[in-house]
């Protein structure tokens, strides 16, 4: 019992360095060594015509600022059109989608009235409305700037790119303790782990929102399954799996809306992890089987596709731990212990260790946000036991077959651009 | 070149070309911090390295000059205590042996009673979910600490073997500690002298700290017995110091962005 515990822990340990070793090297990636150029300075005139798809359930509260903010963007109208997809509302979405489709030739919206609610089944049939090249989504909660769509769009005249991922910048990041906090996650997860995963010719993810993908593609792979709660995360390792590219644009801002209240964060989380672990079953394999991607991206797939099954593993080392602890069988192992601890809450912080998220924060010159990084580690705990629960989640899914259902995440206040 | 941050008012549209240049400040997307000289990197390691050497070599001084605080503060308090040698990793430590009270059956009852019916109440009262985590935790690991000490009858450590596991394990951490630190700062484009500053700040702090708390928690386990053993080990113990050591971490971040906003013109392009 004892032997087993105790080689449990040293697998903990050696998973947890090694994330920990990842995430050194994306931040000395950033911070120190050859930046890859994005396709910002590429002047054009054959852009992309752009479909910008955008699900609303629900969404009276945030409809016309991310309207009003899309067709501020200096897109041509022409090869521009916008299509917000009001899913199952009942609070009035429908009628602010009306006035604004009157008012504008290129908004042409889409009302489910029918059918299964949930994002992906949204995007279907966005998708299957749209008829420009290229898909842009947003999530209503998000504030795109000006130049965002063209920035996006850029990157699609290199051929092998099948999806565009943009910055993420939370607006509200000033109103509680936790919108700090994860506006500092999103900062650590843009600025430094998104650039460096392009940077290195890795795998930087599409997020599903501030991101866009090739229409021809995404109807060649039969859309988005309904049955995932990570739609994002499924298209992505769908696309690396075959062979095309995932470009991020660091330059490309978007503002969101982040939860404000910890139990809205809980639910968002676990949503998070439950449907990231369906993809890390439906993928891992394909993934190493792929022809197109070399070991190091196959090794990086994986780790990212592990990355909302460790909170549980971490756990199960703290209660080894504990057990060893108890039975008085611990004393050579209290070194151990502490690399765990280290390098979990390093790796872990926030799904970014502290340093990744303090280089990030130094970058974009948040000295004030600089101070909170100590609190990360209330966030750690928190991250830990909710990511847990979502990978429980899709355990019981998988072993009960259960169908999954879509829940939005709830927003908050007003917004203006 | 002056830099933007410096520069006096606005930009006026008749402003000479120069003053227009340097109101142009590179966006954060493009933005990489200076590359420190390959001298100064093998300046800093050699320092890490030596701060290490002097840890390896003042830890079995500073861990006696620890306990014998501790025993001073115990014997203080009126309760008795000695240092026992000992020996860890080659070094001669001397926990303290003190005593413990005694955990009788009534009372671990109680307690594990009392920490489940805390867990209905927090989860009644619904305070904030990161504390409520944290709390919940610690109960658990209250609950489970005295159906173990109900079970078996005696804790899996004494007074004396617990006072060793935590000596041992906070001169573990002074051990790594300035390579964990040094490593941190290498990141960064911290000067030699700050990164040795900050590794020792942080030894010097963690020092303090682990003395004072060994003799609190030693205190406690005179007082109160067995039960809250792993909690003060697993929860509150030097595992705790990392995050405290990341709070003077970020105190030097802070410093190290302040200055490089200052000379926007050393942040280096893509």
């Amino acid at each position: 019992m004892v032997v087993t515990l105790k080689i449990w822990v040293i697998v903990v340990v050696i998973i947890m360095i090694v994330y920990a070793v990842r995430h050194a090297i994306f931040t000395l990636s950033r911070l120190a060594w050859r930046q890859r150029p994005y396709y910002q300075d590429i002047v054009d005139g054959r852009m992309p015509s752009l479909s910008v798809l955008i699900p609303m359930h629900n969404e009276a509260v945030v409809a016309s600022s991310i309207l009003d903010a899309i067709l501020a963007c200096d897109y041509p109208n022409e090869k521009l059109e916008v299509i917000p997809i009001d899913d199952h509302s009942t609070d009035g979405t429908a009628a602010i989608l009306q006035r604004y489709a009157a008012a504008h030739e290129h908004v042409r919206p889409l009302y489910r009235e029918n059918g299964s609610r949930g994002k992906s089944n949204a995007l279907n049939a966005g998708l299957a409305a749209a008829v420009n090249d290229v898909v842009i989504v947003f999530d209503a909660d998000y504030l795109p700037a000006r130049g965002l769509l063209r920035q996006l769009a850029n990157a699609f005249v290199d051929p092998e790119v099948g999806a565009v991922m943009g910055r993420v910048v939370p607006f509200n990041c000033d109103r509680t303790f936790l919108t700090r906090m994860l506006a500092m996650e999103r900062t650590g997860g843009y600025q430094v782990d998104q650039q460096a995963r392009y940077n290195l010719d890795l795998l930087p993810q599409y997020g599903g929102t501030v991101g866009g993908f090739r229409r021809d593609i995404a109807l060649l792979l039969d859309g988005f399954d309904p049955n995932q709660l990570a739609e994002d995360t499924d298209l992505t390792f769908k696309l690396f799996v075959r062979g095309w590219r995932v470009a991020y644009a660091n330059r490309a801002e978007c503002y969101e809306q982040v939860p404000e209240s910890w139990a809205t964060r809980f639910r968002q989380l676990r949503r998070w992890s439950r449907g990231h672990n369906h993809v890390l079953v439906r993928h891992a394999l394909p993934l190493m089987r792929s022809e197109f991607l070399n070991l190091t991206q196959k090794l990086e797939g994986l780790l990212l596709l592990l990355v909302y099954a460790m909170p549980l593993l971490l756990l199960s080392g703290f209660a080894a731990n504990a057990a060893l602890f108890l039975m008085g069988a611990m004393p050579i192992w209290s070194a151990v212990w502490i690399g765990v601890f280290v390098v979990a809450y390093n790796a872990f912080g926030n799904f970014a260790p502290v340093y990744e998220i303090g280089a990030a924060e130094v970058l974009d010159g948040m000295q004030q946000r600089i101070y909170l990084l100590p609190y990360l580690f209330f966030v750690y705990i928190y991250n830990t036991w909710t990511t847990a629960t979502g990978f429980i989640d899709a355990l019981g899914d998988i072993v009960r077959r259960r169908a999954l259902t879509w829940e939005k995440t709830e927003r908050t206040a007003t917004v203006s651009s | 070149m002056k830099s933007a941050v410096d520069s006096p008012g606005p930009l006026t549209p008749d402003a000479p070309a120069d003053q227009i240049r340097s109101f142009i400040l590179p966006h954060r997307s493009y933005r990489r911090l200076p590359v420190r000289g390959f001298r100064s990197r093998i300046a800093s390691t050699l320092v890490v390295i030596l701060i290490e050497v002097a840890a390896i070599f003042l830890v079995t001084p500073m861990a006696g000059a620890a306990s014998r605080f501790v025993l001073r503060a115990l014997n203080g308090s009126g309760m008795p205590a000695e240092a026992v040698p000992d020996a860890y990793l080659g070094f001669t430590l001397h926990p303290v042996l003190s005593g413990m009270a005694p955990a009788a059956y009534q009372s671990l009852a109680l307690c594990l009673v009392l920490a489940i019916v805390a867990i209905i109440v927090l989860s009644l009262l619904r305070p904030a979910l990161p504390l409520r985590y944290f709390l919940i935790s610690n109960l658990v690991m209250v609950i489970a600490s005295a159906a173990y000490l109900i079970v078996v009858g005696h804790p899996g450590y004494d007074q004396w073997q617990f006072s060793r596991l935590y000596l041992t394990t906070v001169v573990t951490v002074w051990l790594v500690l300035p390579v964990v630190v040094g490593l941190s700062c290498m990141l960064f484009p911290f000067t030699t002298l700050e990164t040795a500053f900050i590794i020792l700040i942080a030894l010097v702090y963690d020092v303090l700290l682990s003395t004072g708390r060994y003799a609190i928690f030693l205190w406690l386990l005179a007082k109160t017995g067995p039960l809250l053993m792993p909690n003060l080990y697993l929860f509150f113990g030097p595992l705790l110091d990392f995050a405290l050591v990341v709070g003077l971490f970020s105190i030097a971040l802070v410093r190290l962005s302040a200055k490089l906003v200052r000379h926007t013109e050393d942040w280096a392009w893509l």
